[in-house]
Order: C-alpha cells, then structure tokens, then sequence
C-alpha cells in the first residue's frame, strides 16, 4: 500500500527542507489537491488465491507475459500476490463479480494505474515516468503496454511507429513530407530518438549539444578547424528532424534558408552576356542575362559544400580559408 | 537539375502482396513449452522512373520484383523466452530482430538493420555564366573575366549508400542481492557507397567540377554500464566509447593556376589572392573522431514520493585526423515529488561545460607584393564549442480530477559563449537567455473523447545570430587606411564590413497546440488538431524578423483486424517568414 500523505510528509520531514513537508501536509487538505484518484477501496477486500482469478480469467491462465509469473519473483516483496500485485485483494470481486469491486489499471486513473507498475518499475530506467510529458497528459503505462499481451516487443500494444502517431498526428503528417527519416519505411523508431518515459534531464542527455544527432550521424561530430557555428549551436535551426518539403530535412530550401543570416553572393547582381562562351580552360558554358542569379542564388552549397565543418581551408586568403568549400 | 525539374512522374508500385498474404502459423506447445513461428512470402517492387531523388530516398529502382520474406519465431518455457523476427528482401534490405530472456537474470538483445539511403546527384544545370561589361557597335554583349563554369564528370552516376545499424545488449541481473545490474552494448553502424563530391576553383574563372566519391564509413560503439539499488538509493555508472573511422580516400580535385580568366596574363595577380593554385588536392575529407563518455548518477528514493537524482558527465571528444581535443563535462541535480494525490512537481538545473582546442592558421599575405597589399592574415580559430551552459526546468502538474489535468512548464537556458558575439554594439554581448513557460490542459470530454490543449511563451535574450552577417555599408568612404596607409579606393574583400545581423530564431514566440480525438472503442478512431506559432525577432537592427506557422490536420484511423489497419488524414502546414535579402556589389 502507498503511504499516506501524512507518513510522506513525516518522511519527507526528516528527509528534506522543512518547506515540503509543509508543502505535503496543507495540500492534501485543500479539496482541489487531494480529490481521491483510485475509486476502488482495497481496505475492504482480502487477498485471495490465485487460482480464485484464473477460475473465471482463464483465458490468462496460458499467458506468455511474465507479469503472469509475479509471484516467483522472490526478491520483489511488494509483488508476491500474483494477479493482485496490480489489481488489489480480490475478495469482493470475487464475490460479487462486479467490476467495480476490483482496482482496473485500463480503466483506472492513470495515477492509478501507473502506480500499479511502479512498484517494481521504480528502479527501472522507466522509474520517473511519473513527472513524464507522457504522465503529466494522463497516457499511463497501459495506454502502450499491454500488460497481459505476450512477452513480445516489451509488450507494446503495437509497433512503432503505428502506436506513438495513434496520438501524434502531426508528427505521422511529417513523416510522409517529401524528405523524412526513415521512420515509416521501418529503418528506424521513435524511440531511437524519443524516450517515451523520459522526464527530468539524465546523465546521458546533457552532454555536448547536438549528442543526439551525432550518434547516428558522427561523421559531422568534428570538432572540425573550420566550423560553422550554427552547426554547433542546434541542428534543428537548419533541418526539421520530422519532416519536410525541402531536401536534406531542410527547414527552408536553399538559398532562403542561407539569406537567413547571410547576404546574397557579391557576384549575384551582375548581368550576364547571351550566349554560349568558353573559358581559357576550354569549359563551355550558356550565359543568360540573369545566369549570374541563377548560378549564385540557387544552392549555396554547390560551392559551400562543407557546410557541417571541415578541416581543409577553402581556396581564397580574403576568406582565411574559413568558406567551408572544400 | 533533376530535383529543380519538378515531379513529372511519381510511379511507385509497392505491391504488398505481404499484407494481402494469409500468412501461415504453425505451433507447437506442451504444458511448460510453446514454439510459434509465422512465415509471410510476398513480393515487393518500386518503379521510380522520373521521380526525383528525395521522394524515392529509401527506395531502390527496380526492374522486377524481389522476394519479401518473412520469419517470426516466438519460444517459451518456465524460464526462458525468445523472440526472431526477421524480414528479408535482398542482400541491401535486410531487418533481424532477436531478443532472449534467459531465466530472470539475463536479457539478450540483438538488432540488424540494413537499407539503402538514396544521395542526391547535382546536374550543375544552374551553373554558367560570364559578366557583360558593355555593348559592342554592332549592339552585342561585350564579355569580361568574370566566369562561372561547371562541369559533372560522371552524370550518369545514381549516388547513395547502404546503411547497415547493427546492436546488441546484454542486460544480466546479479541474483545475489538485490537490484545490481550489469549492462554491456555495442552499436556497429557503417555507410558503404558512392556520393558525388563537389569541388570550386576560382583560379582562373569560377569552376565547379562534380566526381564520384567512395562511401565508406563506420561507426562503433560500446558501452558498458554497472548500476545497483542501495535500500533507498541507485548508484549507477556507464563508460562508453564512439569511434568513427572513415576507411574512404578523399576525393581530390584539379584547381588550376590562377591567371586572368580572359587574356591568361598577370598570374601574380591572381595568385596572391589565393592559398594554393596549380596542385590536385583532398577535397570534402571527412575526419575520423573518437568520444569517450563516463557518467556517474546517483538517485535517491526519499520517503516513496519524492525523488532526488543527481549526476555527473565527462566526455572528451577528438577530431583525430587533425589532433582537435574537446572537453565536455556537466552536472546534474533534479528533483521530482508528488506533493498530493493530484499534484506533481519536478525541477532540475543542469550546469555544462565545454572547452574545444584552439587553432593556429598560418597563412600567406594578402596579396603579397601588390598594390595595396601585404596584410597579415594569420589567425586564431577559437571555437564557438567554447561555452557555459544552464539549463533549468520546473514543471508543476495537478490532476484537477480524474480526466482532467493540468500542467505548468517553466524552462530556462542561458548559454554563454567564449567567443561568438551576438551584439554587433557590444563586445560583451555573448550570453543568451531563453526562458519559456508552458500551460497545458487536458481534458476527457466524454468516456472516449479527450481534447488537449497548449499555450506557450517564450522570451529570448540575444538568440544565436549572424553579427554582421549581412548588408555591407556603402560607399567607398567606409573603407579605412590599411597599416598607416592613405585612404583608398581600393575595394578589398576583407575590408567590405557588413553592418546587419541577421537571424532564423525569435526573441518572442508564442505558440498553441490544440487535439480533439474521439475513439469509436478499441479499433477506429478521429482525430482533429492544430498547430499555430508566431515568432518574431525585432531586435535585429536592420529587420525584423517574423515568421507564422498554421497547421491544422484532420485523421482518422479505423483497424477491423490486427492484420487490416487503415488510417488517413489530411494536413494543411502554412509557413511564413520574413527577413531582409541583401544583395551586394561587386567591385573590382
């Protein structure tokens, strides 16, 4: 059984500042912060046998998952009673059949029913879950798992990505835009990138900016002689990791995204002759009046082509080999 | 250029005689054991003739159908379990999934992924050009020096690479005790192919020349991990290590000597504006670097509804090819409590670090021995890696009742850098201070309808920018006398100082999402949604910069059987920016 919240606030006493024991014992008491989540009272049921369950449930009698076998795990004291673990003592239930006799994580407050899983979940990479943007939306573990389903895909309701855009539908929008990652084809998962029971910042996640990026994508990891400091700054002020209309997942398509922060090339604004020419280098090319245009204000990385960084200076000492060109 | 010319022809057949297949089950199970395995034949195609390269990104052109098979394997006794899945098109497009519980104490995982990543292939159609500097008697363009050619020395080539992810994880769960894990992984990830490398020389006239590289790269990592749960405590501490190995000789490209692009005189001329002429040399080389991560984290379990995490992360990275050394290190504190039945709070401060290697460059004098040159431009690259960061959170969730939910976000990041300047007016300018607050509510609007809605602000002091990236001054009087020198006409790139910061980030941004779903019980669904935000940045000081985003959606999803799964929507995005265009002018 959880504590209450006079036990917490006593613990907590001991254990913290003075300030959240008070804050522990007077919220509970305001009616709007203590309204009372799980509607099932385990104070008046018992524990019965397991057996009692699987009499009318036996359709869980066969059940792969390993949450049928709770009750060999010896070494987690909270969980010794089998089906119960989850669903409280089951006396009445069993009496009465009723449904409303016995706690229900599926239907349940997802207070409820995450506290269900976290008694053994706790200590678990998943242990935070509860103050997860997930929890704090009131999608509680058994939104994804399912808990009696077979001990398949960590018991996911179903695959990725179908299961994450059944609720993010604008991130499914994205996936089929022009250039994406390979999400939808299978190549590769929301959780490859997303920690679904994330919360407040781990040890892993604060490392150098971009880490996230780079541990598919390391040939951009550098650090490089030459950089380009956006590139450092956050990739997601030049690529739209979703999705997007532009190559590359680029947020905007060249040259707009470049005019962002940099002005157009000096030679843009120069007329160009009619007509074919050919250089002192024997390469035949067709001018057109605007051709200088179309040539310096089309893709800016036809020239600038390292644009993540590079060690190699570009050709042109005005440019203190810094253009990223080469 | 082939993604200029527009989708003239998309023509993607996929048959998926995959999902239209029944596949065939077999089973065997005794009272301890099961074995179940299904095994899916199918056939799948893609035809992409015409389509440009983005569309068909993942997808292989071909003339006949491959094979799609599939395996699944699922076993079970008393104490073990494993789990195959396996899907197999050809020798590129290849999926294994493997994992087994072995008793309670061990877990094995192991994962292959291969597929092929379609690369872009650039015609350079865009690229020729040569100024007009008058008109003959005869009303003809007079041609001057000013050039730009381009050449792609295998157009034929179809670029891209085949991407092959292979994990594995071994979790093993010490019996003795309680809660005392040991944890070891190993990614292998590599990129084998060919990519078009493009290489500019503006030696004699502006020339962009386009050659097929070699693709070859590879990716290990490995990590090992040991945690343990101390009565009310988790200690836990990883070490990893990433290294990346370009096995690939760098492409390398001609640039010419530098001579006048019409009359092919005055070499020095044009020589001393550059570092090099005349010599084939690497281009578009990619580094091999190495990153070594040790993190500590300490939480603690304070009376069953608070917790207390702490940690600590050193990570050194380095760029081997040229010897660049960086260092990482943060710190961690974040505290999460339910401070009633409803309400949760949270917070967390994350304190970072990093420090990059400097870099000496030593190069030649601006135009050596010409008129009006002879400048110094040896410098010191100091790296905008170089930085302190802050980053803060606090949330605060009630449960108003069951159904209803509300939340309150408060983030803060606050990054100071070394050495880039975001105030083209003050030289201490370098520190940048985001804070956002965020309110969410959530609401089951009926049994099985829930609507969600989110409000949010966010103010930015000095957001990244391009200090003096834009808009050069005009007139030929901003330019100063060079070393004592008297002032000049003389138009010099480096002395064209731009005068305008430019900007893609907001300092004021206001954003709202809004979700309505309603469920026809377990298997069909509606969903209606919209996303709006509007940004602006008016402390720019030539422009301000805005920008609007409206993205309403609608979707549904109906699913009659596990095996039959049919969803659809329709998504409208409007984006609209604005920012100043500065377009300079040519000189010399």
């Amino acid at each position: 059984m959880p504590a209450t919240p006079r036990k917490r606030a006593r613990a907590c006493a001991r254990a913290g500042p003075r300030i959240c024991a008070a804050l522990l014992t007077l919220l509970p008491g305001i009616p709007a912060f203590a309204y009372e989540v799980d509607s099932f009272d385990a104070r008046a049921a018992a524990y019965v046998d397991d057996a009692a369950c699987l009499e009318c449930h036996e359709e869980y009698a066969a059940s792969t998952t390993v949450h049928r076998d709770l009750e060999e795990f010896e070494t987690a004291a909270v969980v010794t009673r089998g089906c119960q673990s989850c669903h409280g003592p089951g006396s009445l239930h069993v009496e009465s059949n009723d449904p409303d006799d016995i706690r229900n994580p599926a239907t349940a407050d997802p207070v409820v029913a995450n506290r269900a899983c976290l008694q053994c979940h706790r200590a678990d990479d998943v242990g935070a879950f509860e103050m997860s943007l997930h929890a704090a939306a009131d999608v509680s573990c058994v939104s994804c798992h399912d808990i009696h389903g077979p001990q398949r895909g960590a018991l996911l309701r179903s695959s990725q990505p179908d299961l994450c855009v059944s609720c993010h539908q604008d991130q499914r929008a994205s996936m089929y835009l022009p250039s994406h990652h390979p999400v939808r084809e299978g190549r590769m998962t929301c959780t490859d990138c997303h920690d679904p029971h994330g919360s407040t910042p781990s040890a892993a996640s604060a490392g150098r900016p971009n880490d996230l990026c780079l541990s598919c994508h390391a040939r951009h990891a550098g650090p490089f002689i030459f950089e380009h400091s956006p590139v450092i700054e956050d990739c997601t002020i030049c690529h739209a990791p979703h999705g997007s209309v532009a190559n590359a997942l680029l947020v905007q398509n060249e040259p707009f995204l470049c005019l962002q922060c940099h002005q157009a090339h000096f030679h843009a604004t120069i007329p160009g002759i009619d007509g074919e020419f050919t250089s002192l280098d024997g390469y035949s090319a067709v001018s057109t009046h605007d051709a200088s245009k179309r040539g310096f204000l089309t893709k800016c990385t036809q020239c600038h082509t390292e644009i993540h960084g590079s060690d190699l200076p570009s050709q042109s000492i005005s440019g203190q080999g810094a253009a990223l060109t080469r | 250029m082939r993604n200029h010319r527009g989708v003239r022809v998309l023509a993607v057949v996929a048959v998926a005689l995959l999902g239209m297949s029944h596949p065939e089950t077999a089973s065997a199970e005794d009272e301890s054991a099961s074995l179940e395995g299904t095994v899916s034949v199918g056939g799948y195609g893609a035809s992409l003739d015409g389509v440009t390269g983005r569309v068909r990104e993942y997808d292989v052109d071909r003339e006949d159908l491959d094979p799609d098979l599939k395996l699944e394997l699922f076993g079970w006794n008393e104490t073990n379990r494993f789990d195959l899945r396996t899907e197999f098109r050809n020798e590129t497009e290849l999926d294994l999934d493997a994992s087994l519980d072995a008793g309670k104490n061990v877990d094995v995982k192991f994962s292959h992924r291969s597929f092929y990543h379609s690369l872009d292939h650039d015609l350079l159609g865009n690229l020729g050009w040569r100024e007009r500097v008058g008109v003959d008697s005869l009303g003809g363009d007079v041609g001057g020096g000013k050039m730009l050619t381009s050449e792609d020395t295998d157009p034929l080539a179809v670029y891209g690479v085949r991407v092959t992810d292979t994990k594995e994880r071994l979790e093993v769960h010490v019996p003795v005790g309680t809660g005392t894990t040991f944890l070891a992984e190993y990614r292998n990830l590599s990129r084998e192919g060919t990519r078009q490398v493009l290489g500019v020389d503006h030696c004699a006239n502006c020339h962009v020349r386009g050659q097929t590289a070699v693709v070859d790269e590879r990716m290990q990592q490995a990590t090992l991990g040991l945690s343990t749960v101390l009565s009310e405590v988790k200690v836990g501490y990883r070490f990893s290590v990433r290294d990346f190995d370009n096995r690939a000789e760098a492409a390398r490209n001609r640039f010419m000597q530098a001579r006048h692009p019409v009359s092919g005189a005055s070499g020095a001329e044009f020589a001393s504006r550059l570092l090099y002429e005349n010599e084939t040399l690497e281009v578009s080389k990619t580094p091999n670097n190495l990153t070594r991560s040790h993190a500590v984290e300490v939480a603690v379990d304070l009376s069953g509804s608070q917790t207390v995490r702490g940690s600590y992360l050193r990570t050194d990275a380095e760029n081997q090819s040229a010897g660049i050394k960086m260092e990482t290190n943060a710190a961690t504190l974040a505290w999460q409590a339910r401070l009633a039945r409803a309400v949760r709070a949270s917070a967390s401060l994350t304190r970072r670090e990093l420090q990059n290697d400097s870099w000496e460059l030593d190069l030649p004098n601006w135009r050596e021995g010409r008129p009006g040159g002879g400048q110094d431009f040896d410098w010191t690259r100091l790296s905008a890696y170089d930085r302190e960061e802050y980053l803060g959170s606090a949330r605060l969730v009630w449960a108003a009742r069951p159904g209803r939910n509300l939340r309150l976000d408060y983030a803060l990041h606050s990054t100071d850098r070394d050495h880039v300047l975001l105030d083209p007016e003050d030289d201490s300018a370098t520190r940048t201070v985001q804070n956002t607050i965020r309110a969410t509510w959530s609401e089951r609007i009926a049994k099985a309808t829930r609507a969600r809605l989110s409000a949010e602000y966010e103010h930015t002091s000095l957001p990244f920018v391009s200090v003096r990236g834009i808009c050069e001054e005009s007139g030929s009087d901003v330019f100063v006398p060079i070393d004592g020198g008297q002032p000049s006409d003389w138009l010099y790139y480096f002395q064209r100082e731009k005068i305008g910061t430019g900007a893609s980030l907001p300092t004021k941004a206001v954003r709202l999402k809004g979700n309505l779903t309603h469920g026809f019980g377990a298997r069909a669904s509606v969903s209606a949604y919209a996303n709006a935000a509007f940004e602006k940045n008016d402390d720019l000081n030539l422009y301000d910069f805005e920008r609007s985003v409206v993205a309403p959606g609608f979707s549904a999803l109906l699913m009659p059987s596990d095996e039959f799964v049919f969803a659809t929507g329709v998504a409208h995005s409007r984006i609209k920016s604005n920012a100043k265009l500065c377009v300079t002018v040519m000189d010399g």
